[in-house]
């Protein structure tokens, strides 16, 4: 596997798994809003 | 939150499988492994224009606010999902073809498909009333929904284009490899997963401000 390969491969991963990362968090405090918004 | 850490894992494999798995394939060398990412990006565009085009026809004949929501947020969702195929395109163009955009028939197209439903939002933020702009952001969505099968499915194959075509017409087939087809396919379902995970969180979250609107009314009403 070539550097240039491994490097798309790395920036491919990162790049989701930053977007997954941020969509968990956005998961996370909405379901915070939505449990305060019950109470 | 289990199928949510499901689909992390589940995409993190298919990008893994894309570069480890997956073979170059023929005549495209290793820049065919764009694939598993652009063609199920511009899937969903199409699917979210779909679903767009379903909520609006339901508004125009029930008159819920609701559908209306669900339309724009469908309509939204499909153009970043149509901007990530043109992206990912056009760098495989740069690879491909030694230039990022080549007013090829499959480019032309998707950039009038950009540009339809940008007006979409125009129009929406160009009217106040709220009843109104459901309206005629409705009709307008499912017109807009009707140039979608000929830019995307009719316009690339009536004029001579160099897009490479996944379909075999006359064999009535895909034309990949195992490897590449199960890890294409593992793609498909993956990013459909995505398109409903952020649907539901532009939805979730939508709702919340919304509820946080009437409170704020409320309270101020009741100063008064």
């Amino acid at each position: 596997m070539s550097d240039e390969l491994i490097f798309v491969l790395a920036v491919t991963l990162i790049t989701w798994l930053g977007l997954f990362l941020y969509l968990l968090r956005l998961e996370l405090k909405l379901k915070e809003a939505e449990r305060r918004e019950e109470i | 939150m289990f199928w949510q850490i499901l689909l992390g894992i589940w995409m993190t494999a298919v990008i893994l499988a894309s570069f480890l798995y997956m073979p170059a394939t023929q005549g495209l060398g290793q820049t065919g492994r764009i694939i598993v990412y652009h063609v199920p990006a511009a899937w969903l565009a199409v699917l979210a224009y779909l679903i767009s085009m379903l909520n609006a026809v339901g508004y125009l004949r029930r008159g819920e606010l609701r559908l209306d929501r669900q339309a724009r947020i469908n309509a939204e969702l499909g153009t970043v999902f149509c901007l990530v195929a043109t992206v990912t395109g056009a760098i495989w163009s740069r690879a491909a073809w030694g230039w990022y955009w080549n007013w090829d028939p499959r480019q032309t197209s998707i950039a009038v498909l950009l540009l339809i439903y940008t007006a979409y939002f125009v129009l929406r933020s160009a009217v106040s009333d709220q009843a109104r702009r459901a309206r005629l952001s409705a009709v307008y969505s499912v017109l807009a929904f009707l140039t979608v099968p000929f830019l995307v499915f009719v316009v690339p194959r009536v004029y001579a284009s160099l897009h490479p075509d996944l379909i075999n017409l006359e064999q009535g087939s895909f034309d990949m490899d195992r490897k590449m087809l199960v890890v294409f396919l593992a793609s498909l379902a993956g990013f459909t997963g995505l398109y409903a995970w952020m649907y539901k969180l532009v939805a979730r979250l939508e709702n919340l401000l919304d509820k946080l609107e009437q409170q704020k009314r409320g309270e101020a009403e009741s100063e008064r």
